[in-house]
C-alpha cells in the first residue's frame, strides 16, 4: 500500500539490496524503514530473488528511486569561463555529443551546477549507457514497481552526505564500499565536485580469506561478516591487510584524478567518510585511516537511526530515497526522457484531472444553466403563444359574427329598399302636390322609376304567354331576364311649367333636395328624354314648356 | 492485436488520463447537443409561430390585449341581435303568404293548383260584379299546368296575384286592365349561393284618380296585402277623363325561405388562423 510522502530507495548490489523509506518533513529526510536482502553469494539471477522480497515488503504504489551503479556511470566535472556565451544546456549537450562520438551510442545524461571559481560556471554532468539502464528499467516494470527517478549512485551518495558536505569548506570523500565496487563521491558546500567508482570492494577481502584458509568464498565471505559482527576490536585480521592496501591504492588513485581537476589549495580533500556494507569490516576504516592525510570515519550520519544499528549500510539507500524528494533542478536524473515526461505528468496528473474537472464541472454549469434557461424561455414563450392563441380565436369569433352582420345586411339591404320604394313614390307624389303653384301654372304628367322609364328595361318574363302571336300588353318588359332585377334607385317626374324662366321648376328641385331619402335632383339631360312618337305625340300648347326630372334616391 | 490495444491497462496514464477527459468532454458535448440543440430547435420554432401569429393578427388589426378583443366580439354580438330583430321583424311585417304554404317541402300538387286556380277565379269574380269592379275574363292566370311547372310555385304566385287584386278591391279602383304572375326571383346568400328569399312579382295595370293610388300605398304597407313596389310608372293619360291616373308597375310579394340562424355559416373571409405546429 502506497504510503503519503514517502520515497523508497532501492540500492541493489550484488551482494546485497538495500531498501530505505525516506520521507520528508521541514525540507530535511526523515528515515522511517530501512531494509536488507543478503543475496546468495554466486550463480543466481539477483533480480529473480529480488522481486519476491519486494512483494513481500507490500511496496505497491510507493514511488521507488533505483541507484545506477557507479560503475556504469560517468562522472564529468565541466567549467565554463566566464567568456563562454554557451548555456548550461547548450554546453552539456556539447560535451554529451563529444561522448556519444567516442561511445558511438546515444548516451543518458543529467547535471547539476556546482559553485566553481569565482566567476565561472560549473557543471556536474554524470552520464549512462543505455544498456546499463536497460536491465533496471525492464526490473522495475516486471516488478511492478512504482519508479518515479533512475539517479547515479555518485549522486545517490552527494544526497545521502549533504549534511556534512554542508558544513564543510573542504572537499569531504564519501566512499560507499560494495561487494565487487566503491562508489567515490567528493563533495562540499559547494556541491558535488567530484563522482567515480572504482572495481574493488568487499570481495576483495572474502577472496583474500578463502586463499589464506584455502576455504571456498561462500564459506570465506560468512567468515569475513561473522568476523565484522563479532569482534570489537578495531585491528583487522593481518591477513587482510593486503587488500586493505590493494584498496586504498585505488581510492588514492580517484584523489589524484580529484586534485588534479581541482587544484586549488583549498580543494584538498579534508575528511573521508565510508559507507557500505563492506565499510563496516572489523578495522577497516582504521587501517585505511593510516594510509590517508585526512581523518577517516564511518558513515553514521542518517538522520533518526541510530549508530549502533551500522547506518552506513544503508548510505546509498537513504540518498537514493532522498534524492526522490529533491526538486528536479536538483538532482541527476538518468531517467529516458519519455519516462521523465511521464513523470512529470505524473505529477502534474492531479493538476490536469482538477483543471478536466473543473472544465467539466463549468461545461455541466453551463449545459444545466442553458438547459434551465431555454426551459425558462420556452414557458415565457408558451405564454405568450397561448396568449396570442386566445386572441386568434377571439379573432376568429370576431370575423364569424362580422361576417353574420354583413350577410344579414346584405340579405336586408334589398328587402329594405324594396319595402321603402313604395312610402318614397307616395312622400314623393305629396311632397310635390303641396308644391305645385295653386294658379295651376305647374302640373305633372308622370311619375316612374327610371328602369319603367326608359324602354328596354323591364322585369322577369310572364308565366306564360296566352298566344304567342299576341303582342305583350306591356312593351317595356323585356322577353327574358337573368338575375335580380335592379333595385329602383332613380324616379324621373316629367310635368309642364307655364313659367318661360322655369323658377317654379328650380324652386322643385331645390325642395326635392331637402327630401332624406333624396341624394341627388336635377333635370334629365334633354338627349335622354323620352318622348312618344311624333304621331301620336299631343303638340305643346302655346306658352307651355316640357320639363323632365331626374331624382336620385340613398 | 486491436483488442489489446484496446485495453486500458495497456494504456500509459497519459494516454488514459486525455482518454477520460476526451470521453468526458464527448459525453458532456453530446450531452450539449442532444438536450439543448433540440430544445433550442423547438424555441426558435415556437418563436416563429409566435412571429407569425403576431403578423397575422397585425395584419387585421387584431394585435390587440384580449379585453380589447372580448370587447370588439360583444359588440359584433349586439349588433347581431340587433341585425337578426330587423330582420326577423321585417320579415314577419311582409311575408305575404302564410309560412306553412312558403316552405320548399310543401306538398303541392298539380292538381290542387288547378283546383285553387278555378275556386279563386270564381270568388273573384264574384266579388268583382258585387263591387262593379271590372275584372278581366282571366285575370291573370289559367287552369293548364305544363309538366316542367312547379305546383308549390305555381300556387304562390296564384296567391299573389289573388291578393294584389284583393288589394285592387280594396281600394276600389277604377278599373283594372291587367295583373299577371312574372316569373319568381330567388335571392340569395352571395358567397354560399343558398336561397333565402323567393320574389313572386305581378305585373299590373289599372286606373284610378288620386285617392286611388295613395290608397294604392297605403294598402301595400298593410300587413292584409304587402307588397314591393319594384317598378312603378304613374301617368296622366292624354286621353283620360279629367282625375284619371294610369298606374301601372311591378310589385312583389316576398317569401322568405329560411331563418337567418338557418343559414350555413359561411368560410371565413379573413386570415386562416392555425394552432401553431410541434406541440
Amino acid at each position: 500500500m502506497a504510503q503519503r510522502g514517502v520515497i523508497i530507495g532501492l540500492d541493489i548490489g550484488r551482494y546485497a539490496v538495500k531498501a530505505a523509506w525516506v520521507e520528508s518533513r521541514s525540507g530535511r529526510p526523515v528515515i522511517r524503514r530501512l531494509e536488507q536482502l543478503r543475496l546468495p553469494y554466486e550463480g543466481t539471477d539477483p533480480f529473480a530473488v529480488i522481486g519476491p522480497w519486494l512483494a513481500s515488503l507490500h511496496i505497491g504504489r510507493t514511488p521507488c528511486v533505483l541507484g545506477i551503479p557507479g560503475t556504469d556511470v560517468i562522472c564529468q566535472p565541466l567549467t565554463l569561463p566566464p567568456a563562454d556565451p554557451r548555456t548550461a544546456e547548450q554546453a552539456v549537450d556539447i560535451e554529451v555529443i563529444r561522448f556519444n562520438e567516442m561511445a558511438s551510442e546515444t548516451m543518458l545524461y543529467g547535471f547539476i551546477p556546482f559553485e566553481g571559481t569565482p566567476g565561472q560556471r560549473a557543471l556536474q554532468l554524470c552520464m549512462a549507457r543505455p544498456a546499463a539502464v536497460e536491465p533496471l528499467l525492464s526490473f522495475t516494470k516486471d516488478a511492478g514497481l512504482n519508479l518515479v527517478d533512475l539517479i547515479p549512485m555518485p549522486a545517490a551518495l552527494h544526497a545521502a552526505g549533504a549534511s556534512s558536505f554542508r558544513e564543510s569548506e573542504q572537499p569531504v570523500i564519501l566512499a560507499d564500499v560494495g561487494d565487487t565496487s566503491t562508489v567515490v563521491t567528493i563533495a562540499s558546500r559547494r556541491g558535488f565536485l567530484f563522482g567515480r567508482a572504482f572495481a574493488g570492494g568487499g570481495r576483495l577481502f572474502t577472496e583474500a580469506l578463502a586463499r589464506l584458509n584455502r576455504i571456498p568464498p561462500a564459506q570465506a565471505d560468512s567468515l569475513k561478516t561473522s568476523r565484522s559482527e563479532t569482534t570489537e576490536t578495531n585491528t583487522p585480521a593481518p591477513d587482510l591487510t593486503g587488500a586493505i592496501d590493494i584498496w586504498v591504492a585505488e581510492l588514492q588513485s580517484c584523489v589524484a584524478v580529484f586534485d588534479s581537476l581541482f587544484t586549488a589549495r583549498d580543494m584538498r580533500p579534508g575528511r573521508l567518510l565510508l559507507a557500505g556494507g563492506s565499510a563496516s569490516l572489523t578495522g577497516f576504516a582504521g587501517q585505511v585511516a593510516t594510509r590517508m592525510p585526512f581523518p577517516v570515519e564511518l558513515f553514521r550520519d542518517l538522520p533518526g537511526y541510530p549508530a549502533t544499528d551500522q547506518p552506513e549500510s544503508f548510505a546509498a539507500a537513504v540518498g537514493l530515497a532522498w534524492t526522490g524528494h529533491l526538486p528536479p533542478e536538483q538532482r541527476i536524473s538518468l531517467l529516458p526522457r519519455t519516462m521523465r515526461d511521464e513523470q512529470v505528468f505524473r505529477r502534474q496528473k492531479p493538476y490536469w484531472l482538477a483543471a478536466a474537472a473543473m472544465a467539466g464541472l463549468i461545461l455541466v454549469a453551463t449545459v444545466i444553466g442553458g438547459y434551465r434557461d431555454i426551459r425558462r424561455k420556452q414557458a415565457m414563450l408558451g405564454t405568450q403563444r397561448a396568449g396570442l392563441a386566445r386572441r386568434q380565436q377571439l379573432a376568429g369569433r370576431i370575423e364569424g359574427v362580422k361576417f353574420r352582420n354583413d350577410q344579414l345586411r346584405a340579405m336586408a339591404a334589398p328587402v329594405g329598399t324594396m319595402l321603402t320604394t313604395g312610402a318614397r313614390f307616395q312622400l314623393l307624389i305629396t311632397h310635390i302636390t303641396g308644391l305645385l303653384p295653386a294658379d295651376g301654372s305647374d302640373w305633372i304628367r308622370l311619375i316612374a322609376d327610371a328602369d319603367s322609364y326608359f324602354p328596354g328595361r323591364g322585369f322577369t318574363p310572364p308565366r306564360r304567354r296566352k298566344n304567342p302571336d299576341e303582342p305583350d300588353v306591356n312593351p317595356l318588359r323585356p322577353a327574358a331576364s337573368d338575375g335580380i332585377p335592379s333595385m329602383v334607385q332613380t324616379l324621373i317626374i316629367e310635368g309642364y311649367t307655364r313659367r318661360l324662366d322655369f323658377s317654379t321648376v328650380r324652386n322643385l328641385i331645390v325642395s326635392l333636395k331637402t327630401l332624406d331619402f333624396v341624394e341627388s335632383a336635377d333635370l334629365l339631360g334633354d338627349d335622354r328624354v323620352v318622348l312618344p312618337p311624333e304621331a301620336t305625340r299631343p303638340a305643346l300648347r302655346p306658352g307651355v314648356q316640357r320639363f323632365v326630372l331626374e331624382v336620385k334616391l340613398r | 492485436m486491436i483488442a489489446s490495444r484496446f485495453q486500458l491497462k495497456s494504456w500509459s496514464e497519459r494516454q488514459q488520463v486525455l482518454a477520460v477527459i476526451v470521453l468526458a468532454g464527448l459525453i458532456i458535448f453530446s450531452l450539449a447537443f442532444a438536450l439543448l440543440l433540440p430544445l433550442n430547435a423547438d424555441r426558435r420554432r415556437t418563436e416563429r409561430d409566435i412571429d407569425q401569429m403576431r403578423t397575422q393578427l397585425a395584419a387585421r388589426n387584431y394585435l390587440l390585449d384580449e379585453t380589447a378583443l372580448q370587447q370588439g366580439l360583444n359588440a359584433e354580438h349586439a349588433l347581431n341581435r340587433l341585425l337578426y330583430s330587423e330582420w326577423t321583424n321585417a320579415a314577419s311585417r311582409v311575408a305575404g303568404v302564410p309560412q306553412h304554404e312558403t316552405s320548399v317541402n310543401a306538398s303541392v300538387g298539380h292538381i290542387d293548383f288547378k283546383v285553387a286556380v278555378l275556386e279563386a277565379s270564381q270568388r273573384l269574380h264574384r266579388k268583382s260584379r258585387a263591387l262593379g269592379i271590372i275584372l278581366p275574363r282571366e285575370f291573370g292566370m289559367d287552369a293548364s299546368v305544363n309538366s316542367t311547372e312547379d305546383a308549390r310555385q305555381l300556387m304562390l304566385q296564384l296567391r299573389s296575384l289573388e291578393n294584389f287584386i284583393e288589394l285592387l278591391f280594396a281600394i276600389k279602383a277604377v278599373s283594372f286592365t291587367r295583373a299577371e304572375p312574372l316569373a319568381p326571383v330567388t335571392h340569395r346568400t352571395p358567397p354560399s349561393d343558398e336561397a333565402y328569399l323567393e320574389e313572386y312579382p305581378l305585373d299590373f295595370e289599372f286606373r284610378g284618380d288620386l285617392a286611388n293610388v295613395m290608397a294604392f300605398f297605403h294598402e301595400i304597407l298593410e300587413s292584409s296585402h304587402p307588397f314591393c313596389v319594384r317598378r312603378l310608372r304613374i301617368e296622366v293619360p292624354d286621353d283620360a277623363p279629367d282625375g284619371q291616373i294610369n298606374v301601372k308597375g311591378v310589385v312583389s310579394t316576398l317569401v322568405f325561405m329560411k331563418d337567418p340562424a338557418e343559414l350555413q355559416p359561411e368560410r371565413q373571409t379573413g386570415p386562416r388562423f392555425f394552432s401553431p405546429i410541434g406541440h
